[in-house]
C-alpha cells in the first residue's frame, strides 16, 4: 500500500513563495520599539493609526451612553493626551495588539484622566482633524442592535480596517485610470457566487472570459497582501497576522 | 444593524449601510484568507518516526503513508501480535478546540465499535503527550483514487464496488454512524479485492464539519467539496445519513464516468457505455434535496442489486497492484531461463501484460494539426490568435509570432486532473524569443513557462502551480542556467511534472534541476478554467499587459496527463506526422 491510509489530500503551508511585499517595520511595531531617539517617528506612526482607527473609540463611548457632542471631546481629547504626552508610556511591548492597546487606554483614560482634562483648559493638545459629523452618521445606522460597547467597538473596528484595505485597492486602480474596471471585479472579492458569471463581465468589460478570470485572481490577490499589510500594522509580530485575521472575521460574524 | 440596502450576493446576509464599499463586510474580510489546502501540519511539521517510536513503544513504525489535512499516517507492527497497523496521528492544530478531547473520546470510541469487513477496524485510540491518534487497520491496496490514476477503472465495475461501500454504510448507519466524508481518497481497493472505507466519522472528530471550519478555508482539508452534500455545506449541524448516500452518488457518478457531476451534467450513460438503469439510481443518490434522495443506503444497494442481477453483470475481480516495468523484465529473464515452464508462463504473463503496463494515456492532447481532440474525441475548439500551421517543420507545428500570436483552449473543456499532472510538449524557441518572459503552456493553476530571467529567479524554463486565489505557490527557478540547457533554434522536449509531493522539470527526457517539494492540493486546477498555448497564461488579451508575453517560435504535441509520469514514462516521442527531431537524444 502507498498511501491508502494517508489522511485525504496531502497537505501544505501557505504559499512560500507569494509575491507578498515584506513589511518589515509596521506602523504599531514601530511605536512598541520606539526609545526617546527615535521618538518622532513612532509619533507619526501612532499618529497615522489613531487617523485611521479613532471612530470605533467614537462608537465605543457613544455605546457607553455619552452624547454625540461628549463623545465628540472625548475621543479628541483621548488622541491629545495619548499623541501628546502619553503614549510612551503607555505603550509597552506587553500591551499586545494596537487594536486592545487602544480600547484599553481608552477605558482607562475615560476613568482617570478625563476628569482631570476637561477641568483644564483645552485647546493646547495636538488635535487630529477627525470627521465627526459623519461618525455620528455612520454610529446612527448602527445604533439599533444590542451589542456591547466592547462588541461595537470591535466590530466598528473591523470595518474600520477593511474600508482602510479597500480605499487603497480602489486608489491603486484609480491611479492606473482603472477606477471603473475596479467597480464591476470588486463584487468578486465576496466569492465566487458574488459576481455575475464571468462571461457576462466579460462581455461588460470587452475582455475574455479568461483575462477576467485571470484580473479576479490577481484582484484578490492584490487583495489579500493589502489586507495582511493593513492587519501588519496593527500588530506586533508578523505571526500575528493569521491569527489576528481570523480574529477580526470571527468579531464580524458574531450574531 | 437597521437600514440594509441589499442582500449579500454570496452569503444573503443583509449589507449594512456602512460597509466598505458596499460589500458584505463578513464575506470580504473571508476573501482575506489565502486558500489553504489542509495546511495543518504546515505549522507543526508531521512528527518523525524517531519522535513516534518514543511515544509508542509497544509499536514498530516503518515510516509515514502520507499526511493530510487531518493527520498523518504511519505504517507500524504490533510487536506483539505481529499485526501490521496504520498509526494515525490527529492533526494538532485541529486540537485547539476545547472540546476536543471530549469528542474524540466519545467518537473514536464509537469508531472502535464498529466491526465489519468492509470497514477499516479501529483497534485502539488515545492521546499520548499531547497527540491523539488511531491505531488501525492495515490495508494493502490502493485508494479508489489512486486506482483511477494508475490505470483507471472499467465502469463495469463500479456497481460492485458500490454494493461493497453500501454495505459498509449500511452496517454504520444501523449503529448511529455517519461518516461525512466518503470521498476517493477515503475508499481502499485491498489486495484480495476487498473494498475498505477507512476514516469513517473522522471529519466529526476533527469538528471539519463547523460552520467556522468551512469558512477559514477548511473545506479542503474536509477533501474537496465536491463529494459534498449540499446540506453539509449549508446546515453542516443537520447532517444525516442521507449526506453519505448523496457523497456516494458522486463517487459512483465518477466511477462510471470519470468526470464529476458538477453543474448541469448529463446522466451517466451519456457519457459512458453503462446501464441506463443505472442512471435513476445515481440521479436519485444525487437529489439536492435529502427528502428527495434514497432515504436509507438499503434502497440504493436493492437497486444496484437488481440492475446487476437482471442484466447478468459479472464483477471483474480489482486486480493487484501494476507491477513496475522493471520488475516485469526481471520477471521474464527469470522465466526465460525456466524453460518449458517458463515459456509457458512467460506467454501467460505476456498475455496479460498489456492491459497492465499500457502506455498512460494523456487526458487532453493538442497535436498542432488544427484537430485539437483530446482523449475521448472531442474537439476542444481551440481558438487560434494569429497562430500559423507550418506544414513541413515537424509536420504541423503551432508557430507563434512573438506578437499576438497564442492559442487558447477554452473554459468549457473541463479537464479535471485532480492533484497530479503532468505537461509534455515540444518547443522550438527562436532566437530572440529569449528576450522577454514568456508564457510556453498554461493555465489557470498551472503555467510552463521561458523567461530570460528579467523576473527574478525565474530563468530558463520553469514549471510553477497556482492556489485557486492565483497565488504562486511553488515554481522551480533557474532550473536550466538561464538557456544553456534550452538551445535556440533547436526542438526541444519538455515534461512538467507534478505527482501531489513535487515539481519536476524534464528537458529533453532529463530531470532538470533538483525535484521542488510542494506537497499541497491544486486541483481543481483545469476544471473550468482555461488553458492558453503560447502566451503567458492566457493574459494575452489584457489590455493593460505591459511587454511580451507571447512565446515565439514552435509549439507542438501538447499533451497533459493527470497522472504524474515517471522518468521511465516520459517518452520523448513523435507519434504523428512526420517526426523528423533535429536534435535526437535518448530519453531516459
Amino acid at each position: 500500500m502507498s498511501t491508502s491510509q494517508a489522511a485525504s489530500a496531502p497537505s501544505q503551508g501557505e504559499g512560500h513563495a507569494m509575491e507578498q511585499p515584506v513589511f518589515a517595520t509596521t506602523h504599531w511595531s514601530v511605536v512598541l520599539t520606539a526609545v526617546r531617539g527615535d521618538a518622532p517617528q513612532a509619533r507619526d506612526a501612532l499618529e497615522k493609526l489613531c487617523q485611521a482607527y479613532w471612530y470605533p473609540l467614537y462608537a465605543y463611548v457613544r455605546r457607553r451612553g455619552h452624547s454625540p457632542d461628549d463623545a465628540k471631546d472625548l475621543t479628541q481629547g483621548f488622541f491629545a493626551w495619548l499623541l501628546e504626552r502619553n503614549w510612551l508610556a503607555a505603550a509597552n511591548p506587553q500591551r499586545g495588539r494596537f487594536r486592545s492597546f487602544l480600547l484599553t487606554s481608552f477605558s482607562r483614560f475615560l476613568a482617570n484622566e478625563w476628569d482631570k482634562i476637561k477641568t483644564q483648559k483645552r485647546g493646547g493638545g495636538r488635535i487630529l482633524s477627525l470627521q465627526f459629523q459623519e461618525a455620528e452618521t455612520h454610529y446612527e445606522w448602527e445604533v439599533a442592535d444590542n451589542a456591547t460597547p466592547e462588541q461595537s467597538f470591535e466590530r466598528r473596528w473591523a470595518l474600520a480596517l477593511l474600508d482602510q484595505v479597500m480605499r487603497r485597492l480602489r486608489a491603486e486602480f484609480e491611479q492606473d485610470g482603472r477606477a471603473e474596471f475596479f467597480e464591476a471585479l470588486k463584487p468578486c472579492l465576496l466569492g465566487e457566487r458574488a459576481a455575475q458569471p464571468y462571461a457576462a463581465l466579460a462581455v461588460k468589460l470587452d475582455m475574455t472570459e479568461g483575462s477576467v478570470k485571470v484580473a479576479v485572481h490577481r484582484l484578490r490577490r492584490r487583495y489579500r497582501q493589502l489586507l495582511r499589510a493593513e492587519i501588519a500594522n496593527t500588530v506586533q509580530r508578523p505571526d500575528e497576522i493569521e491569527d489576528e485575521l481570523r480574529y477580526l472575521f470571527a468579531v464580524l460574524v458574531r450574531p | 444593524m437597521t437600514d440594509s440596502s441589499h442582500a449579500c450576493p454570496v452569503c444573503g446576509k443583509p449589507v449594512t449601510r456602512d460597509a466598505p464599499q458596499a460589500l458584505c463586510p463578513e464575506c470580504l474580510m473571508k476573501c482575506g484568507f489565502e486558500t489553504k489546502s489542509g495546511a495543518d501540519f504546515g505549522k507543526s511539521a508531521p512528527p518523525p518516526v524517531d519522535d513516534l517510536a518514543e511515544l509508542f513503544p509497544h509499536l514498530e513504525i516503518f515510516g509515514s503513508l502520507g499526511h493530510g489535512g487531518m493527520g498523518c499516517v504511519y505504517k507500524a507492527r504490533q510487536s506483539r501480535l505481529n499485526r501490521l497497523v496504520a498509526l494515525k496521528i490527529l492533526s494538532p492544530e485541529r486540537q485547539v478546540d476545547p472540546q476536543f478531547a471530549a469528542r474524540f473520546e466519545r467518537e473514536a470510541r464509537a469508531l472502535a465499535s464498529l466491526s465489519h469487513p468492509n470497514i477499516v477496524a479501529v483497534y485502539d485510540f488515545g492521546e499520548v503527550r499531547g497527540r491523539f491518534y488511531l491505531l488501525m487497520e492495515f490495508v494493502d491496496g490502493l485508494t479508489l483514487r489512486q486506482l483511477y490514476r494508475t490505470r483507471g477503472l472499467p465502469p463495469a465495475d463500479a456497481p460492485g464496488i458500490v454494493l461493497e461501500i453500501c454495505q459498509a454504510l449500511q452496517y454504520a448507519h444501523e449503529q448511529g454512524v455517519v461518516h461525512r466524508d466518503i470521498k476517493p481518497e477515503n475508499i481502499l481497493l485491498g489486495k484480495e479485492g476487498r473494498v475498505k472505507i477507512a476514516d469513517f466519522g473522522v471529519a466529526k472528530i476533527l469538528g471539519l464539519e463547523h460552520r467556522d471550519l468551512l469558512l477559514t478555508g477548511a473545506k479542503d482539508v474536509v477533501g474537496t467539496p465536491h463529494y459534498m452534500a449540499p446540506e453539509q455545506i449549508e446546515r453542516p449541524q443537520a447532517v444525516d445519513s442521507r449526506a453519505d448516500i448523496y457523497s456516494l452518488g458522486v463517487v459512483f457518478y465518477e466511477m462510471l464516468t470519470g468526470e464529476l457531476p458538477l453543474g448541469k451534467f448529463q446522466a451517466p450513460s451519456r457519457k459512458a457505455p453503462i446501464d441506463v438503469r443505472l442512471d435513476d439510481v445515481v440521479l436519485h443518490a444525487l437529489e439536492k434535496e435529502p427528502d428527495h434522495r434514497y432515504q436509507k443506503i438499503g434502497e440504493l444497494k436493492t437497486d444496484v442489486e437488481t440492475i446487476a442481477a437482471t442484466a447478468g453483470a459479472t464483477r471483474r475481480p480489482l486486480i493487484a497492484p501494476r507491477p513496475s516495468a522493471k520488475k516485469s523484465n526481471g520477471w521474464r529473464i527469470v522465466l526465460l531461463a525456466g524453460g518449458f515452464a517458463g515459456f509457458v508462463l512467460l506467454a501467460l504473463l505476456l498475455f496479460m501484460l498489456p492491459p497492465l503496463i499500457m502506455a498512460p494515456r494523456p487526458i487532453a492532447w493538442w497535436r498542432a494539426d488544427g484537430n485539437a481532440l483530446d482523449s475521448a474525441g472531442t474537439n476542444n475548439g481551440a481558438l487560434v490568435n494569429g497562430v500559423k500551421f507550418t506544414p513541413g517543420i515537424r509536420a504541423d507545428a503551432f508557430l507563434f509570432d512573438g506578437n499576438a500570436a497564442y492559442v487558447k483552449i477554452p473554459a468549457s473543456s473541463r479537464l479535471n486532473p485532480g492533484n497530479q499532472i503532468t505537461i509534455e510538449f515540444w518547443m522550438r524557441a527562436v532566437p530572440q524569443s529569449l528576450e522577454s518572459y514568456e508564457g510556453l503552456v498554461g493555465g489557470d493553476f498551472y503555467l510552463v513557462e521561458i523567461s530570460n530571467g528579467s523576473r527574478a529567479g525565474r530563468k530558463g524554463v520553469n514549471f510553477a502551480i497556482s492556489t485557486d486565489g492565483g497565488n504562486t505557490i511553488a515554481q522551480t527557478a533557474d532550473v536550466n542556467g538561464g538557456g544553456s540547457v534550452i538551445s535556440t533554434g533547436q526542438w526541444h522536449f519538455i515534461a512538467a511534472v507534478y505527482d501531489g509531493h513535487d515539481l519536476q522539470l524534464y528537458i529533453d527526457g532529463k530531470p532538470s534541476g533538483k525535484p521542488l517539494p510542494h506537497s499541497g492540493l491544486i486541483s481543481p486546477m483545469l476544471s473550468g478554467g482555461f488553458l492558453s498555448i503560447g502566451s503567458e497564461d492566457g493574459r494575452a488579451t489584457r489590455p493593460q499587459c505591459i511587454g511580451t508575453r507571447y512565446f515565439k517560435g514552435a509549439i507542438d504535441d501538447v499533451k497533459i496527463y493527470d497522472l504524474a509520469l515517471s522518468p521511465g514514462t516520459i517518452v520523448a516521442d513523435y507519434r504523428h506526422g512526420i517526426g523528423q527531431l533535429s536534435a535526437p537524444f535518448s530519453p531516459r
